[in-house]
């Protein structure tokens, strides 16, 4: 009954309450786009990297080396022996090596040098392979495969001649023009930096590095090349058996014929997220605020609507309606308005995501679930609906009075 | 003056029936409002009973208390002391959720106007009243419907919002509020000033129609003597308030 007439109260004052339903529900959009976003951020952010056991670098801060290898961000510091990543490879311990060579650029987009291996063995996701959406893995020397993103951005499709410069500028004076790379494979979106990669071979990596002549000589007769690599910038391990991660860890970092380090990756991207926590935390009292200030204007509407009722009070009351029960129906309304902008707005979130996904994803690389019902945003839920109860405290306290001092009066 | 009854006659008359509990006595009630928030001042009443079934016309100009005197009544406002019983249940001795429930269940009450709940349909206006007075059964409607045609109104009228209806419509509907939950006692405060001449008497026949039908106790307060014909027994109200002075 009292449900009746808070709605049926809430319908009479249609324009009031229009307005400030939108301005919750924009509120509540922007809190749950908020959190649905952090949540899958922090999940995608640590999808980028799976399957790793130890990720092998030359010794510096484990964030740094954690940022060249995979988010091939920075520069790496110092390169390890390529005799050291064959003496790995063959560890009975170890089960995959994947060689990691950075340091050139390819119109913007950081340059890769690996080997099969790469291909195989580099999990992403919920132990995802790289897979090609065109062509194939290197077959020749310049062979090129490009991720998703630099595809598209750049226009290229397979058997296409590019260029890699020395260096990470987009342009840069040493222009490697002498080498004609050509693109043999196209990956498939995976939503983390691989897309944002032009993956050559290791040998490949050496010979832009050569003198011109040396190189030309190459060119014409690309089958020539057969030296191995003198160096490496880093790679990552798989292991036959998870608990030989710290034995090894220790020997690898005590391995005397090189300088090497190697880091856990699962504790290298905690640290990496703590340090970014503090903008999610940003984000979401900027959420809360917009929040709060919506539920202002709900207990101003409902305060400013006061005065007009208090002909309705004194009727309640006749019909012997109690303070407290006048006060309830206020608070009532005020929750059933929160609490239909809570659900329009995880409709309206989860509506937006499932149409919107695709678009997302290929626009932003943004791989975002449209299933927004995490524990977390109920628990965010639950917060409002108390929010709400918080502010509709003063305009139901106000009832409250007036109800008390209401009078069966009919000067109006 | 000579047509109200003084106020030591009526005690006098009605001490000759004893028998019957008054539906309505006010034993030396004084009330005095706590802060200047409302300039109407101070009331006492040192004697003043209603017989059961009795229609009181109480007359007084406005500022006169009479509006105070409806509060004390109603039990929604509670004297400073004395005694306010109502079918011989002392209101100032409930709390006030029992004086709420107990107006609610025992008074009907019908204003000048706004008696109804604006946003509310006819029928959830009604349905209100006996929620609140816990009297709701399955058989309200059909009583609010017998209600209605005993007021001369459409019983299509239920389904209506209360804006859509006419001042006297509304008048009539907020009678069919007030009898719902079967009261003992009906107090009416000027429900007829915005209404035009011939709905004043077309509401005044009913009201006082029903009321005597079913034996309901009324007190009809108003400052329009014309309306004093239609009732037995008519009071002043500056002759029962004793004393009054400015707060």
């Amino acid at each position: 009954m009292l449900l009746h007439v808070a709605k049926q109260s809430l319908l009479s004052r249609k324009k009031t309450a229009l307005l400030t339903f939108l301005s919750l529900l924009i509120s509540m959009l922007v809190l749950f786009c908020v959190e649905h976003i952090r949540l899958q951020a922090k999940s995608s952010f640590n999808r980028t990297i799976s399957g790793t056991d130890l990720i092998v670098g030359a010794p510096s801060g484990q964030l740094n080396l954690l940022l060249y290898s995979v988010f091939r961000m920075g520069s790496p510091t110092n390169n390890i022996k390529y005799e050291s990543y064959n003496t790995l490879t063959n560890s009975s311990l170890v089960k995959w090596a994947i060689p990691i060579s950075l340091g050139d650029s390819h119109k913007g987009f950081r340059v890769l040098g690996t080997n099969d291996v790469y291909f195989q063995h580099y999990r992403y996701g919920d132990q995802r392979l790289l897979t090609f959406s065109s062509g194939q893995k290197f077959e020749t020397l310049f062979d090129t495969v490009i991720g998703s993103d630099v595809a598209k951005k750049l226009g290229y499709k397979i058997g296409d001649e590019v260029v890699i410069s020395h260096g990470i500028g987009h342009t840069s004076f040493k222009n490697h023009d002498k080498s004609p790379f050509v693109i043999s494979g196209i990956l498939a979106p995976t939503g983390t930096p691989v897309d944002k990669t032009v993956h050559v071979s290791l040998q490949a990596i050496d010979a832009i590095h050569m003198a011109p002549a040396q190189l030309q000589k190459l060119v014409n007769n690309p089958a020539s090349y057969s030296a191995e690599p003198q160096s490496i910038t880093a790679m990552m391990l798989g292991l036959n058996n998870k608990f030989s991660t710290f034995k090894l860890q220790r020997d690898i970092n005590n391995y005397d014929k090189d300088r090497l380090m190697a880091v856990l990756p699962g504790v290298a991207m905690t640290e990496l997220w703590g340090m970014m926590s503090y903008v999610e935390n940003v984000l979401r009292v900027i959420a809360a605020l917009v929040l709060i200030s919506a539920l202002f204007g709900l207990s101003t509407m409902l305060l400013a609507s006061i005065n007009e009722r208090l002909s309705e009070i004194a009727v309640f009351r006749v019909l012997g309606a109690g303070p407290f029960k006048i006060m309830s129906l206020i608070f009532l309304e005020a929750l059933l308005l929160t609490f239909v902008a809570l659900l329009s707005a995880l409709f309206l979130v989860s509506l937006g995501l499932a149409t919107m996904k695709d678009w997302l994803a290929t626009q932003f690389g943004l791989f975002l679930s449209p299933n927004i019902f995490s524990f977390e945003v109920f628990q965010l839920a639950g917060l409002v609906l108390l929010a709400t109860i918080f502010t509709a405290l003063v305009p139901s306290f106000e009832v409250y009075k007036s109800a008390l001092h209401s009078q069966l009066s009919n000067k109006r | 003056m000579d047509q109200f009854r003084d106020p030591t006659f009526q005690l006098t008359k009605e001490r000759g029936f004893r028998l019957s509990v008054p539906a309505v006595e006010v034993i030396d009630l004084h009330h005095k409002y706590d802060s200047s928030k409302r300039s109407a001042g101070a009331i006492a009443v040192p004697h003043w009973q209603v017989t059961k079934g009795e229609h009181v016309f109480l007359h007084g100009e406005s500022g006169s208390g009479k509006s105070t005197l409806l509060n004390l009544l109603s039990g929604v406002l509670s004297p400073k002391s004395g005694q306010v019983r109502i079918l011989n249940q002392d209101l100032t001795t409930l709390s006030n959720r029992q004086r709420d429930a107990f107006r609610a269940q025992h008074i009907g009450v019908v204003f000048q106007s706004f008696n109804l709940i604006p946003y509310l349909s006819v029928w959830k206006n009604i349905q209100l009243a006996t929620h609140l007075a816990k009297k709701y059964t399955t058989s309200t409607k059909e009583k609010a419907k017998q209600l209605l045609l005993s007021l001369k109104l459409d019983t299509q009228l239920l389904d209506k919002p209360v804006n859509q209806l006419s001042i006297g419509q509304q008048q009539r509907v907020a009678i069919v509020r007030a009898l719902i939950n079967e009261p003992e006692l009906l107090l009416v405060d000027e429900p007829t000033s915005a209404l035009d001449a011939s709905a004043k008497d077309a509401f005044m026949k009913v009201l006082l129609d029903l009321s005597k039908r079913r034996n309901i106790t009324m007190v009809f307060v108003s400052h329009d003597k014309s309306l004093m014909h239609y009732f037995d027994t008519a009071t002043e109200v500056s002759s029962l308030i004793k004393s009054r002075e400015a707060a």
